[in-house]
């Protein structure tokens, strides 16, 4: 159950406290917030849901998302950012969710850049960001529809997700209340979105840490690691850090030092 | 010349075209091009280097380091317009403003947001270009008639590349 008064109460002083929308089942927060954000839905509006009968992943994956075991949301943000700048909310995203998993469960999650969320081998949860903006050098972001899907509650997974899928439950044996890991867990994006639009302000001074070192450090994927890279051709390698834009280097084991642009990286062993 | 280097020159002159750039030559061990292209109007808007010496590397893993010609733009000549006019003169050009991958709808099996032939508004959603994950929905900056699409869906993009002309 969620209590949408402590809900709010819990959030003020953040961009989500004044749209929160609740909902018992949905195709997909994503898809749905995406059509309330083409019809001027305001920036913090969250769309949560205890059941998706269609959640989405990458590139028409399905998100399995059993009624009231995860938590499943959607925010809908307009920070003040360009296009390339934005990319970052992929990254920003990541260090949210998990330091909001630390804090409600006492469990290091990993990141797999861009934003898995693993523990182990094992995803405990995944995000999606669709943004919607101009074209040229220096577009300008006009919305971007952050989703997030963490696994809490599961005690077991459909078979064929079985060995690729764990849960905070499973992960450290106590059930997870959901309200008070989806509060956490607003409050640490609210911050991650605050910092990222200071570090891009005309007037920023840089001297913060930026979201691409400290994503570096919070993931064990960025350097050295063996990766297989499914796209442009599909190849192999080891990790060589993020470059300046925050896209992950891969020295190819054809001796070229490559960048992947688009989709993750998989474990090799 | 195979039909690759065909390909990749066919690139590398819509490409530059796009930037505005009157003259070019590149020299490599295998291949030497000179281009020039007559009564360019458009004004240059800078080239990007980067892009530049990926068009120009592409598919050849180890080739020499290329430095990029200065991108001052030349004064468009004067001499008689050659025979192959260029077809996308005076369309507007819409370009990536990120580094990704080049989606045309928005899942696979999903039909094109925008065809060759369709008429645009401001605003209106073009394509995806996907960078870390994000799926980015990018919408046009002008109105009127698609005339070419640059680009295959799944194909790298980068900052700056040409998308789709428009007049």
């Amino acid at each position: 159950m969620l209590h949408h008064e402590e809900l709010r109460a819990a959030l003020v002083g953040t961009r989500f406290a004044n749209h929160l929308h609740h909902f018992l089942t949905i195709d997909s927060t994503n898809s749905a917030l995406i059509a309330a954000a083409a019809k001027g839905a305001p920036e913090g509006t969250v769309y949560v849901a205890d059941e998706q009968t269609a959640g989405r992943g990458r590139g028409g994956h399905n998100w399995h998302s059993a009624p009231d075991d995860g938590l499943y949301l959607s925010v809908l943000v307009k920070p003040s950012l360009r296009l390339r700048e934005a990319l970052w909310l992929s990254l920003a995203t990541g260090l949210a969710a998990k330091a909001a998993i630390h804090t409600a469960a006492c469990i290091n999650v990993d990141l797999r850049w861009p934003n898995d969320l693993l523990i182990g081998k094992q995803k405990l949860g995944g995000i999606l960001v669709e943004t919607s903006a101009g074209s040229g050098n220096d577009a300008p972001l006009h919305y971007a529809v952050i989703g997030i899907g963490i696994n809490l509650n599961h005690t077991s997974f459909p078979e064929e997700l079985y060995p690729l899928a764990t849960s905070v439950r499973l992960v450290t044996g106590n059930p997870q209340n959901r309200q008070s890991v989806l509060i956490t867990l607003l409050r640490a994006l609210d911050r991650e979105l605050t910092l990222l639009e200071e570090a891009n302000a005309p007037n920023a001074n840089g001297e913060q840490e930026s979201v691409l070192d400290r994503f570096a450090k919070a993931s064990e994927w960025v350097h050295g690691r063996r990766v297989g890279v499914p796209e442009q051709g599909g190849y192999t390698g080891t990790t060589a850090g993020l470059d300046s834009r925050g896209f992950l280097l891969v020295d190819a084991d054809d001796g070229t030092r490559r960048t992947v642009l688009s989709g993750g990286v998989r474990d090799l062993i | 010349m195979d039909q690759k280097d065909l390909k990749e020159l066919q690139e590398l002159v819509e490409f530059l075209k796009a930037s505005g750039i009157a003259e070019f030559e590149m020299e490599r061990p295998d291949l030497k091009v000179g281009l020039k292209f007559v009564g360019t109007a458009a004004p240059s808007s800078g080239i990007d280097a980067a892009q530049l010496a990926a068009l120009m590397s592409a598919s050849r893993g180890s080739a020499p380091a290329v430095t990029p010609m200065a991108a001052a733009p030349v004064a468009a000549a004067a001499a008689p317009a050659a025979p192959a006019a260029d077809p996308h003169e005076g369309a507007h050009i819409v370009k990536s403003p990120i580094v990704g991958t080049f989606y045309a709808s928005p899942s696979p099996d999903a039909p094109a947001f925008v065809q060759e032939g369709d008429t645009v508004s401001v605003g209106k959603v073009l394509c995806i270009v996907e960078a870390m994950k994000l799926m980015n929905e990018i919408e046009s900056d002008a109105a009127g008639k698609i005339v070419k699409v640059f680009v295959t869906p799944g194909q790298p993009v980068e900052y700056g590349q040409p998308l789709f002309a428009i007049k």
